[in-house]
């Protein structure tokens, strides 16, 4: 690398301008990339909080919670299969609670736990739900921003049942909603108002969430009918929504990467034709092929490091900037991952222009072609 | 011993009717420390029998050896290195590399033959200034003059030790009294380094400066008497 450094010095504008777009086109990577990630947390946050092996729905529900009731015996049969820990039910609901003072409607996803399970999170402020006492329930932290405090009474609507704020947690979201944690049995009474509502099923609930070795998800299936147990991943995908959010997301991200590459690519091979008769010169000198290609791979190569690193650290800021309603969550892993894949771009880019490098005649130099 | 040896070399482009003959059994010889001027019209055939001299081109037929090495049996990557070893280039002066200083433009060799270490800047830098370029290392040749820049490229061509310097038009751009001063430069250092020197012009004001001139017209090329010469 004898060239590069002198190069940039000479050429602190043209070296400023390609940083400059490179870190753009970083920026919006990793932007895009962090709203992707804060919108696939956001929606299912509490499935990725609460530390499975497996979900359990009814059958032939598209794996959709909302959709699913299962009856609560059901709970020891899945307990007894081979390879399970723990079990403990699950109820879900959306419903919109009214503030106390009735201000503010909160739209909100309630979910009825054992409050001695796995499930229900440990409070942030306030007491956790084991300990609440009847009627309390816990709430994700963004209720606070809608006013509500510990101690606080919130209304169902228009249903009016109420219950008492006894503790918040914290980003606990399910279908980019607050979550509400109460009492399975509180769950059930605002879920099935008629026995008809349950279709008849005894003491209903909306899932199992499951604790067990690797193999587990497929145990439960093969030996519990009725049923079907999916992991993790296969319950956040289910999400509504879900798999079109980080769909487009990610299509923009791709077209974004092809677009970076496109315009990078071009931009090294412009630069490469504007150098055409430098290299004839240098080459005439006695330089090898290889040594410019080397030189110019190791200068797109520096180019990328410098704008992805001028990239992230502008989305960090912009990061610190935005509003917490936004959704956007970014990782140090996440940026070094799309870095990477940027640099790999840039090289791919610089590879087509070394070809353009070996084409060029040491005649040249002598600056008369004939 | 001879240090170039051109025998019978022809290079002709294209094939068939439309066959052009640039260069027509060309031989010359040029020794240690000898400086031989080669003088014709542009589209003479000068270019190419320098390209030829200068492992750029290969010809078409004819011997070619430089310090010995027989340049028909090289490929590109191998003419490329014997250009780097045993050639030194003094090109016209639009080809020094915009971005490099003056210091950089003569160690940008030593790079390439894997030599900038501190012998070898210091070669660099001793050339620059026995070529009166000792404070001007640190400019760019946008910087320079087109005779400072001529300077330059002489270093360049001579830092890596060649024995054979090869000067393309060096006096193009340059006003005559510059030229000549130049051309005395480039004779000077060739003569004290022992090199053999090929310089190709159209300049007859600097033949008394040679040792022997040869005179190129459509692809022949012929050792003028010195009584031609002058």
């Amino acid at each position: 690398m004898f060239l590069t450094p002198r190069e940039m010095q000479h050429s602190k504008l043209r070296t400023g301008m390609i940083v400059a777009i490179i870190a753009l086109i970083a920026w919006l990577v990793f932007l895009l990339s962090g709203l992707a990630n804060g919108l696939s947390n956001d929606n299912g946050a509490t499935l990725r909080r609460i530390e499975m092996d497996g979900v359990v729905l009814q059958e032939d529900v598209r794996f959709y919670m909302h959709r699913s009731i299962l009856p609560s015996d059901l709970q020891s049969e899945i307990a007894s299969v081979e390879g399970v820990d723990d079990v403990t039910p699950l109820g879900h609901l959306t419903a919109t609670v009214l503030s106390e003072d009735g201000s503010e409607r909160i739209d909100t996803t309630i979910m009825g736990v054992d409050p001695d399970g796995f499930v229900v999170a440990e409070p942030s402020e306030g007491v956790s739900l084991a300990e609440a006492p009847e009627g309390g329930v816990l709430v994700d932290v963004s209720f606070s921003r809608q006013g509500v405090e510990i101690g606080d009474t919130i209304t169902i609507t228009p249903s009016g049942e109420q219950m008492t704020v006894a503790g918040f947690v914290d980003g606990e979201k399910y279908n980019h909603l607050p979550v509400i944690f109460m009492p399975i049995e509180q769950w059930r009474v605002l879920k099935f108002r008629t026995p008809q509502d349950a279709g008849g099923i005894e003491q209903p609930v909306s899932a199992f969430v499951v604790r067990g070795d690797e193999g587990v998800v497929d145990a439960i299936n093969e030996t519990v009918p009725g049923v079907e147990a999916g992991t993790r991943q296969d319950a956040i995908e289910a999400l509504p929504g879900y798999s079109a959010e980080m769909g487009t997301v990610q299509m923009i991200l791709v077209f974004l990467f092809l677009i970076a590459s496109l315009v990078m690519a071009s931009f090294f091979y412009i630069i490469t034709l504007q150098k055409t008769n430098q290299f004839g010169v240098l080459k005439a000198l006695g330089a090898q092929t290889r040594t410019l290609a080397t030189d110019l791979v190791g200068q797109v190569a520096l180019l990328t490091f410098i704008g992805s690193a001028i990239g992230a650290v502008l989305a960090n800021i912009v990061a610190t900037l935005m509003p917490t309603e936004v959704p956007f969550y970014l990782e140090n892993r996440v940026v070094l991952g799309y870095s990477a894949v940027l640099l790999v771009v840039a090289i791919i880019g610089a590879l087509v222009s070394t070809t353009r490098i070996a084409r060029v005649d040491p005649l040249l130099a002598i600056g008369r072609v004939e | 011993m001879a240090v170039l040896v051109l025998e019978n070399v022809t290079k002709t482009y294209g094939e068939g009717r439309g066959a052009v003959t640039a260069l027509e059994n060309a031989s010359i010889s040029v020794d240690a420390g000898e400086l031989v001027a080669i003088v014709g019209p542009s589209g003479s055939g000068k270019t190419t029998m320098l390209s030829i001299a200068g492992a750029l081109l290969q010809p078409t037929s004819g011997k070619v050896h430089v310090n010995g090495v027989d340049v028909a049996s090289l490929n590109s990557k191998q003419m490329a290195d014997l250009r780097l070893r045993e050639i030194g280039f003094v090109l016209q002066s639009s080809n020094l590399i915009p971005f490099l200083r003056a210091r950089d433009q003569v160690n940008v060799i030593n790079y390439l033959a894997g030599k900038n270490n501190k012998a070898g800047r210091a070669r660099a830098d001793e050339l620059l200034e026995r070529l009166g370029l000792g404070d001007r290392k640190d400019h760019y040749p946008e910087e320079l003059s087109g005779g400072e820049r001529q300077r330059v490229a002489i270093a360049r061509a001579l830092v890596n030790d060649p024995s054979l310097i090869l000067a393309d038009e060096p006096t193009a751009n340059l006003d005559s009294r510059r030229g000549h001063q130049i051309v005395e430069m480039l004779t000077g250092m060739v003569r004290q380094e022992q090199k053999a020197g090929v310089i190709v012009t159209h300049d007859e004001r600097l033949l008394d400066l040679m040792d022997r001139v040869y005179r190129i017209e459509d692809g022949i090329l012929r050792e003028a008497t010195a009584a031609a010469a002058s």
